[in-house]
């Protein structure tokens, strides 16, 4: 029994250990790193973090699909504020927990619905309070340190903002403090899901009739996870108030807690390796896709300034990727590519894996927009061509050894980019999409070949788990 | 002792349940019939999923109906499902856990019970497991804490004879050790005649045999019911 209960808890301990391990040395590599505009961007998603581990939470254990949590976190940062003028001998730290007090209490209650209702119902009940958050947030706007309830400045008075703490001077110290209040909130989630409450979700989720009839009570574990998730949305959006000591409220609309649920799907709600990657995705992705599309005139002067709007284009791809193909998301897929290169058999990267999309979307624009060198664009382009042209090269070639196919694609991608550092870009982008085109049609012709590799390939994949 | 008095079951029109009367014995009971007879309706009557639009349900005098399912579920009414219910995303001894944590019983007791219904390698995801092993987790979930009565919906459903056979002696062993009022439920005769003394047979929602295995099984009514003519006719 012993042996068997320490076995058990080693191993969802080794998960921690690794995880904290692996989140302490980025952590501490990311200063030196970046600059500080990258900097304040990753620190805003770390804060991001919390609030997408609390939806992926409520959705992977109980099903819930709550659209209002940006809102709840500006509910935090609202109470965050206020409490922090009426208290200002307090430290900010304890101001953080009192917010997510009073969070958890107002999340709970509009939950409340979550007890009766589900799915597509649900869901626009929970948009329903987001847009009304969004409504009462613009018209009494977040208090800043003047006097009265709402914090406004009277007419003739000026705005001032709350004092921000010594820490939160320099970036970095800022960065660290966002960091460790984030990591004892993942921990708080962490205790939940791997404890007897994660358990009784667990099986709530599998079936409710089946979570009665072992004595669980379906309300309050419900409300429980509700609890939790709204005191740690809570202080994250306490976080967000503390480098400049106030809100806007256009940080709280609905249509942005819309998009870190779909965001959180695509980093992949099961795990919280896919929360820190939806938080990621959710603040630095779209400042990078800008700094990106800014580069390409011919996109700029095609779109014109609502070029930003691209985003929105690229979150929807993410979702429909996700939704058809990894429905663990990038997460689960990381998971899939770690026992295939455990396995050594196969080419690791699928293009029906989140982690593809995510190596062939993300990772272009994001090493774009960090490193400012021309060369720098052939060399991902390379790189972009190869990816793309592993999978189709195989069902040409079924007898070649991955490892030979991945050459060839990676030849074939080096030898289009160097043609783009030497030709220029359109000779490079036309180069591309011809072989790319050229292969995925060859690929087309051979469909029947393709049918039986994938049952070759399912099959394998079923040996695999069993 | 399990008293069911005049069970009413109306959906919308139709009668799921129409005036059952029974008394179900400590021991084992056998509850059979043809598919849509209502037995699995009178289950969750017992273990309160389905609410009667009339009649009283009991146990040694206590009024079950005015308990929700949670709660007698606590109090020591444990069920099965027909589609058997253990949790896949988590592992054997994790379901195991979650039933003891639920059911007020200590993880040292979860793993009593692991050895008692014969299961091992604990630390397997529930996917991986064998239709018979986890028709025997679901049946470990139930008696962990203080059961009393054990409602069993088709526990054998979709194993091979070989393994439906220790079936019974295992159920009978449980119900020894705890010493419960089972519930067995079955539209296979012969497996609940193995395991059962006494036997109550319902058809089209209503009552039409109840008796020890002997007389129930040369009642005409019985055969006309199972050879699937109306027992009116
Ligand atoms: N929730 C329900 N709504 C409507 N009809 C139901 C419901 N549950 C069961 N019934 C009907 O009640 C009858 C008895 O069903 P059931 O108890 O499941 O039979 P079985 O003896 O096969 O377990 C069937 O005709 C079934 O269609
Ligand atoms: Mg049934």
């Amino acid at each position: 029994m012993k042996g068997l209960k320490v076995m058990w808890e080693s191993r969802a301990k080794s998960g921690l250990t690794i995880g904290l391990l692996a989140g302490g040395l980025w952590a501490l590599a990311i200063p030196m790193a970046v600059d500080d505009y990258w900097l304040r961007l990753l620190t805003t998603s770390v804060i991001y973090v919390v609030v997408a581990a609390g939806v992926g939470l409520l959705f992977s254990r109980l099903g819930i699909v709550s659209l209002n949590q940006i809102a709840l976190m500006g509910v935090g940062g609202w109470i965050f504020l206020r409490l922090s003028y009426w208290l200002d001998a307090v430290p900010s730290m304890l101001i953080m927990c009192l917010a997510g007090l009073a969070t958890m209490g107002i999340g709970v209650l509009i939950g409340l619905p979550s007890l009766r209702l589900s799915g597509l119902s649900l869901a626009v009940v929970t948009l329903m309070f987001a847009a009304f958050a969004e409504i009462v947030f613009t018209s009494i706007g977040f208090p800043t340190g003047n006097n009265g309830w709402r914090g406004e400045p009277a007419p003739g008075e000026t705005s001032v903002p709350i004092p921000s703490p010594a820490f939160a001077e320099s970036n970095t110290g800022l960065w660290f403090y966002v960091v460790i209040t984030t990591t004892v909130m993942l921990l708080l989630l962490w205790v939940f899901l791997t404890g007897r409450w994660g358990r009784a979700w667990a099986a709530i989720k599998q079936s409710e009739p089946g979570a009665v009839s072992i004595g669980i009570h379906v309300t309050s574990s419900k409300v429980t996870a509700l609890a939790v998730v709204s005191f740690t949305t809570g202080v994250s959006g306490a976080l967000l108030a503390v480098p400049t000591g106030s809100l806007v409220s256009q940080s709280f609309s609905a249509i942005s807690s819309v998009i870190l649920f779909a965001v959180v799907l695509i980093g992949g709600a099961f795990s919280l390796v896919g929360a820190v990657l939806a938080g990621l995705l959710f603040v630095a992705l779209p400042p990078a896709l800008e700094a990106l599309v800014a580069r390409i005139p011919v996109v700029l002067e095609l779109l014109g300034p609502t070029f930003t709007n691209l985003i929105y284009v690229a979150f929807g791809i993410g979702l429909i990727q996700s939704l058809i193909a990894s429905p663990r998301g990038i997460a689960g897929d990381l998971a899939g590519v770690g026992v295939r290169l455990r396995r050594a058999q196969r080419w690791p990267l699928d293009p029906s894996d989140a982690v593809f999309a995510f190596i062939v979307l993300v990772v272009p624009p994001l090493s774009l927009a960090l490193l400012d060198l021309s060369l720098a664009v052939y060399v991902v382009a390379a790189i972009w061509i190869s990816l793309w042209l592993v999978h189709p090269l195989r069902t040409l070639w079924p007898s070649r050894s991955p490892r030979g196919i991945a050459l060839i694609g990676i030849a074939v991608g080096l030898l289009i980019g160097a043609l783009g550092f030497l030709a220029g870009p359109w000779v490079c982008l036309l180069a591309a999409l011809l072989v790319v085109v050229s292969v995925n049609f060859l690929r087309k012709r051979l469909a029947r070949r393709l049918v039986k590799m994938d049952e070759e390939l399912a099959s394998e994949g079923i040996h695999a788990q069993l | 002792m399990l008293n069911c008095k005049d069970v009413v079951v109306k959906f919308g029109g139709v009668r799921g349940l129409d005036g059952v009367s029974l008394t179900f014995e400590r021991g084992i009971s056998g509850l059979v019939g043809p598919n849509g007879a209502g037995k699995t309706t009178m289950l969750n009557v017992l273990s309160g999923f389905v609410s009667p639009s009339s009649g009283r349900v009991e146990f040694d005098g206590l009024d079950l109906l005015s308990m929700n399912p949670t709660g007698r579920a606590r109090w020591g009414l444990r069920r099965t499902f027909q589609q058997e219910q253990s949790v896949d995303s988590l592992t054997v001894w994790e379901n195991l856990l979650v039933a003891a944590e639920n059911l007020g019983s200590r993880p040292a007791d979860a793993r009593q019970i692991a050895d008692l219904v014969g299961l091992t390698e604990l630390d397997r995801p529930v996917p991986l497991l064998s239709m018979l092993e986890r028709r025997l987790l679901e049946l470990g979930r139930t008696i962990m804490g203080r059961p009393r009565i054990l409602l069993l919906d088709e526990p054998v459903a979709g194993l091979p004879e070989a393994e439906s056979l220790m079936f019974a002696p295992l159920i009978e062993r449980i119900c020894e050790e705890f010493s419960l009022t089972v519930v067995l439920v079955d539209h296979d005769m012969d497996f609940v005649t193995r395991a059962c003394s006494n036997i109550a047979v319902l058809d089209f929602g209503r009552l039409i045999a109840y008796g020890d295995c002997v007389s129930v099984l040369s009642d005409p009514a019985v055969e006309a019911a199972y050879l699937g003519v109306s027992n009116e006719s």
